[in-house]
């Protein structure tokens, strides 16, 4: 070889080991912090701060405050039932987001997810004709998505797993990126931890002392594999994250511990990422959660005034259906602008669709369902609002499918209901005939405290709380026909 | 053929170092690993190697069945991971009980040795009784600590200060040098390990005042108010556990908010030395209990790793103090 062609081999060599050796730093600095905490320390030395706090998907440091609100996601969700290695399936199926690409990435991560599962070998030994397997949107705000996937492996023994993306990206959510930058995420999950596994040996007899030590070993043995960062499993709601191991559950009440949690700011993106967002309530107080409806008008107009008024059907409706109940909410949201100028005046209305027919033609009926609390407006956010938020804020009423104004006390609500009709041809409301007014007479002289149609032209100006006196009955006016009520537990204020 | 291969020469050597360099990256950045134990393994279980490069001791069947106290797991597994081949070793091996029923398996021989704190009285009777003589040697130990809000100014307590605010005799900071607050004084259940250690090693007989309750409301039973609180880090707080208990399951990192702080006993602050010589009042022993009469040949291989050097050194990697 020349002299020329060795210098040229030897600049070469030089040249390409730089260059790798460049690729490696940079490659191992973005790799991606697990979630473990290593353990095993020398003697009685503090460990090091973990890695897990630096995460370069989330810095924030600043958590919510209880004023803060959230929107929902445009992103559309469906099940279809399906089977997979010969196991039903509920699957999920996601759709609404500008970005194919996501969409299908969670569309697919969560179809193989669910095959690895039943694939293993875990499965394979510990499951017999009782498995099955359901998927369910826990979460779907702020820009975050989070699914819970339960499988029932047997009678006696199921197991969940999570599977959660920043919608920006179609990037995975990890446990860290729950919580702020600096959270005591060892403190709080020790806590819920505790928690969560008392009620699992909790009796109507109470707490047998013999259990206590199953939940000291149930709490250090999670704390080890967390720790160990064995802790991946994990979905959320807005109001608790779950964290799941070998078929143990532990949940965090995130109001908690607000002021760590980042969630509803984290991942908010300021571009479009959503095909629409038509019907959605876009300022939600955090910790908070809506009922699944086709429109939700929920809006804190101001501190002394607030709309909870929602529409909802169990019904599937045609193009020309969809049409009439657009029509009918541009219609009701003129109707509300009168409510809103008031003052001091908690306002809610879950109105429920469905179909009908009427002389031959095909209508929908919208059932209005009014309740106004109100008050002096340097007392309603002590009086009314706290209260609504409290019971809003309480997981334990999750199933309460009734808006929370129900659990204020009954004599500080005005109740109404009605009905309206549109035509589906038209799209237009059918106006009612007034009724004779000494049939109404009749109706008040029975006594009973029956609900009254509500006059179809006008929402009713709210008043100054009742006295006693108008609400004899004890009853509230809305007892009747009204959605299915399925009251667990009361909130004592 | 000589100018082609003087020509050809270059771009093999060229490609050669290509070809050296993207091993080096795959390697670098751990897309390739080098399985020692694939490389080493041979019949002779003698030379397979753990994930620490030395040798195993004991292949995994034959290990002896061991069982430990919910606080001396991370010493356990640290022993078995460091005298076993990792990559035969399982979470099932892991499956750890209670102390009290670890024992009640070593005497029914469900096991062949246990790591824990000293037997109750109850056990060592029940032992008695079955005519069963129990080997008990002291292989570590630990410091028994207290706890506070990392904002509470108390950084010091005296022993006698933790014993009166255990009997109730102090209940504000301000008795102590701290806030004008009341003591929330958090326990442990009655039956639990930590609580007989709390009893056994601080208290000494002293009575103890009641267990602050949780109240909180459940979906299912309403509102539930005779749960034993467990430890908030409220700023008026104070808790206890074994250290390495203490260590897992919160934050004493300076960096992250709201965490907890050691409390010094007597000024004296735990940590390897003044648990090693003792000059931190309150020190927690742990054993290892067999059966004098089992003379299994691989339990007598583990006993002996585990008094060794490197069992030592496994003890120490744990968090506990070796003896």
């Amino acid at each position: 070889m020349s002299r020329n062609t060795k210098i040229f081999l030897v600049v070469f060599s030089i040249f390409l080991g730089v260059i790798t050796v460049a690729a490696i730093f940079y490659k191992n600095s973005n790799k991606t912090i697990n979630e473990s905490q290593i353990i095993i320390e020398s003697g009685q030395k503090i460990p090091n701060l973990s890695k897990e706090n630096i995460n370069n998907q989330n810095m924030v440091t600043k958590g919510v405050s209880l004023n803060d609100t959230y929107a929902v996601n445009g992103l559309k969700y469906e099940y279809e039932k399906t089977e997979i290695n010969d196991i039903e399936v509920n699957l999920l199926k996601v759709s609404g987001l500008n970005n194919d690409n996501v969409e299908e990435t969670i569309n697919t991560e969560l179809k193989e997810r669910i095959k690895k599962i039943l694939d293993s070998n875990n499965f394979k030994n510990n499951s017999d004709e009782s498995a099955y397997v359901t998927t369910s949107v826990e979460s779907n705000f702020s820009d975050v998505l989070s699914i819970k996937i339960f499988v029932k492996f047997s009678e006696s023994y199921n197991k969940c797993y999570g599977l959660n993306y920043r919608l920006d990206t179609g990037e995975r959510l990890k446990i860290s990126d729950l919580f702020v930058y600096n959270a005591p995420k060892k403190n709080i999950i020790s806590e819920a931890a505790y928690k969560s596994f008392a009620l699992n040996y909790y009796t109507e007899e109470g707490m047998s002392n013999d259990f206590y030590t199953n939940i000291e070993g149930d709490v250090l043995e999670f704390l080890i594999d967390y720790n160990n960062g064995k802790i991946t499993e994990f979905a959320f709601t807005p109001f608790t994250i779950e964290l799941y191991r070998e078929g143990k559950t532990v949940v965090i009440d995130m109001i908690d511990y607000y002021q760590y949690i980042s969630i509803y700011c984290a991942f908010v993106s300021s571009s479009g990422l959503y095909e629409s967002t038509t019907g959605l309530a876009q300022k939600i107080p955090v910790f908070m959660t809506r009922p699944d409806c086709m429109y939700d008008l929920y809006e804190k107009v101001n501190d002394t005034c607030v709309l909870d008024v929602i529409i909802y059907t169990d019904e599937e409706f045609t193009d020309a259906e969809k049409k009439t109940i657009a029509n009918y909410r541009k219609d009701l949201v003129s109707r509300l602008s009168g409510v809103k100028t008031e003052k001091g005046v908690y306002y809610s209305n879950y109105i429920k669709v469905s179909k009908s027919v009427e002389n031959g033609e095909k209508i929908l009926i919208f059932e209005e369902n009014e309740c106004f609390a109100s008050c002096e407006g340097n007392l309603f956010e002590d009086n009314i609002y706290n209260p609504i938020m409290s019971a809003e804020r309480n997981k334990n009423n999750i199933d309460f499918d009734r808006s929370k104004i129900y659990f204020l006390d009954e004599n500080m609500l005005i109740s109404s209901m009605g009905i309206k009709k549109y035509s589906v041809k038209t799209t237009e409301e059918i106006k009612e005939v007034e009724e004779n007014p000494e049939d109404e007479e009749e109706e008040d002289n029975n006594g009973d405290e029956e609900e009254n149609e509500v006059d179809n032209s006008v929402i009713p100006s709210p008043t100054i709380i009742p006295s006693p006196e108008d609400s004899e009955e004890g009853e509230s006016n809305s007892a009747n026909d009204v959605p299915a009520v399925n009251i667990t537990t009361e909130v004592i204020f | 053929m000589r100018k082609n291969f003087s020509v050809m020469l270059p771009v093999i050597i060229m490609i050669a170092v290509a070809i050296i360099c993207i091993l080096v990256y795959l390697i670098g950045t751990g897309q390739i690993k080098f399985n020692k134990s694939i490389l080493n393994k041979t019949e002779n279980s003698n030379v397979l190697n753990n994930s620490n490069g030395t040798n195993v001791i004991l292949a995994r069947n034959e290990l002896p069945r061991l069982d430990a106290s919910v606080v001396t797991q991370p010493l356990m597994t640290s022993v078995v991971r460091n005298f076993v081949c990792d990559d035969e070793l399982s979470d099932t091996i892991f499956n750890y009980s209670d102390t009290d029923e670890a024992l009640r398996k070593l005497l029914n021989d469900e096991v062949d040795a246990v790591i824990c704190p000293y037997p109750s009285d109850d056990v060592l009777s029940l032992a008695s009784a079955q005519g069963i003589e129990l080997d008990i040697t002291p292989i570590a130990k630990e410091g028994f600590v207290f706890f506070v809000n990392s904002n509470n100014p108390v950084d010091s307590i005296k022993v006698s200060d933790v014993q009166k605010i255990y009997i109730g005799e102090i209940n504000n900071w301000s008795q102590v040098g701290g806030n004008n607050i009341n003591i929330k004084a958090f326990q442990r259940p009655d039956n639990s390990i930590t609580q007989r250690e709390m009893h056994n090693l601080v208290m000494k007989g002293l009575p103890m005042i009641d267990a602050p309750k949780d109240v909180f409301i459940d979906k299912i039973y309403g509102e539930i108010t005779d749960l034993i609180a467990d430890y908030d880090n409220s700023e008026n707080g104070i808790g206890y556990a074994y250290y390495t208990e203490a260590k897992l399951l919160y934050d004493f990192d300076a960096k992250i908010d709201n965490t907890v702080k050691l409390l010094r006993i007597n000024d004296i602050e735990p940590n390897y030395d003044t648990i090693k010589d003792n000059s931190y009042p309150f020190v927690a022993q742990y054993y290892l209990i067999k059966n004098k009469n089992n003379q299994s040949e691989h339990l007598e291989i583990f006993v002996n790793a585990l008094l060794s050097e490197r069992g030592k050194n496994a003890i120490k990697e744990a968090g506990y103090i070796d003896e």
